[in-house]
């Protein structure tokens, strides 16, 4: 065996096979979950993922670019709109993270969910989510180009696949940048308390 | 800092491609019982892995991507770390040996650059697919060499391609996509307990080796090539 692969893929092997005793209803743990990934910028500042360049197109139609909140904390995600159950959960999440801040915190937090599916959630169906769940000004939701829809999901640590009916597998993760846009904290599992989330975005809002 | 946005030629040179497919890739693991068989275009790959002299001339063109240069997001530390200069290779790297220490992000560029993209893990596997499993396994359990191998060391498999197995490791466009909790089903439930061949270690080692990949992973043997769509006539598109 190569000494480079030999742990990851036994790793990687006993992740699956430990899931799988806990029962097939249950996803495999993300290899993602709990990794540590850096919390403080470089000197160069290059930990930013506003350096991937994007082509958003909001509910309303605006082209912008995925550093639109840059300088605020941002609570970003990735769904689709015909998502039949996991994409309403990150939504409700991420509500319930934004009910959890008081002002000035709750002023200035911002939410960006950019969708898998370009093809199908349009500026139109994005506007009529908006609309469904009852999303304040502070949410943003946008499509990108399909090719720019990968670059953003590594970058987010996120991963997705399109399933031949067109429908998509993916894991839902709601990962907070800093005023920057580095990656701050993240919530691999939406079933999880929200409560570091929201302390951590209390703490970029004060200044921290 | 654009990723593939500058163009340097057409991606199609008849010596350096060859057109694999069409075909049907079967997953070891399918990921949902839609996905047994996988039906795959005809596309175009690179009949090589790249290697460092064409990654060089990238980088000397794309200087956002020199390893001194770079945003860690999209390359961790180990980007290009055994050149010896952010543009230069040094005398202990053969330009003809194939570039390994590139992030997935990096590969993604280089392709983009050239008008073509990364292989999806269907193309590739249905590439690799002309080779004995005896040949694979007899490489993996090879150390790895002091110095890697110029490319085209190995011979061209039923499709043409060379050095699918025996060089480096490759990224592919989906790399981190096969083994996915999904919305409504588990990769247990879908896949393990039904995998198609039990012993066909190969490509359960390529399927974890890929899937405990980060795209701003470098390693020391993982490299990459680049694919493109093809038409009806056989040009690229």
């Amino acid at each position: 065996m190569r000494p480079l692969f030999g742990t990851t893929v036994l790793v990687t092997a006993l992740a699956l096979l430990s899931s799988c005793r806990s029962g097939s209803d249950q996803g495999a743990p993300s290899p993602m979950a709990g990794s540590p990934i850096a919390a403080t910028s470089s000197p160069r500042d290059d930990r930013s993922i506003y350096a991937l360049p994007m082509m958003l197109t909001d509910q309303d139609g605006a082209k912008v670019g995925l550093d639109v909140f840059r300088g605020k904390p941002v609570f970003i995600g990735m769904f689709y709109g015909r998502c039949p159950s996991a994409c309403p959960l990150l939504v409700s999440t991420i509500k319930a993270t934004l009910a959890e801040l008081a002002p000035p915190a709750a002023a200035e937090v911002r939410v960006l969910l950019v969708s898998f599916d370009p093809e199908h959630d349009t500026p139109e169906a994005l506007h009529s989510i908006v609309q469904q769940r009852g999303l304040d000004a502070r949410w943003k939701l946008a499509n990108a180009p399909e090719d720019q829809v990968r670059d953003l999901a590594e970058i987010l640590g996120i991963r997705y696949r399109r399933l031949p009916d067109g429908s998509f597998s993916h894991t839902s993760s709601i990962v907070l940048l800093d005023r920057s846009g580095a990656i701050d904290t993240r919530l691999d599992d939406v079933s999880q308390s929200v409560q570091p989330l929201a302390a951590r975005a209390r703490a970029i809002a004060a200044g921290e | 800092m654009g990723l593939g946005s500058a163009v340097l030629g057409l991606f199609a040179v008849a010596a350096s491609t060859v057109r694999v497919g069409p075909g049907v890739y079967r997953p070891l693991y399918p990921p949902s019982s839609a996905e047994r068989d996988i039906p795959v275009k005809a596309f175009l790959l690179d009949r090589l892995p790249i290697t460092d002299g064409d990654f060089l001339a990238f980088v000397r063109g794309h200087p956002e991507w020199r390893r001194d240069r770079v945003p860690r997001v999209f390359a961790d530390e180990g980007y290009l770390s055994h050149w010896d200069a952010p543009d230069a290779l040094g005398p202990a790297v053969d330009e003809r040996q194939p570039v390994v220490r590139v992030s997935w992000f990096a590969a993604k560029a280089y392709c983009g650059a050239r008008g073509a993209r990364l292989a999806t893990e269907a193309e590739w596997e249905l590439a690799a697919s002309g080779t004995s499993r005896a040949q694979i396994l007899s490489w993996y359990a090879r150390p790895d060499p002091a110095q890697l191998p110029r490319v085209g060391s190995t011979p061209a498999n039923r499709w043409g391609v060379q050095d699918l197995h025996g060089v480096v490791w490759e990224w592919v466009l989906d790399f981190d996509s096969s083994m996915i909790a999904a919305d409504v089903r588990g990769f247990c439930g879908a896949g393990a307990l039904e995998a198609i061949e039990k012993d066909d270690y190969p490509t359960f080692m390529r399927v974890a080796f890929r899937s405990s990949l980060r795209a701003d992973y470098t390693t020391h043997n993982l490299g990459f090539r680049c694919a493109a769509d093809i038409d009806e006539r056989g040009n690229a598109r």
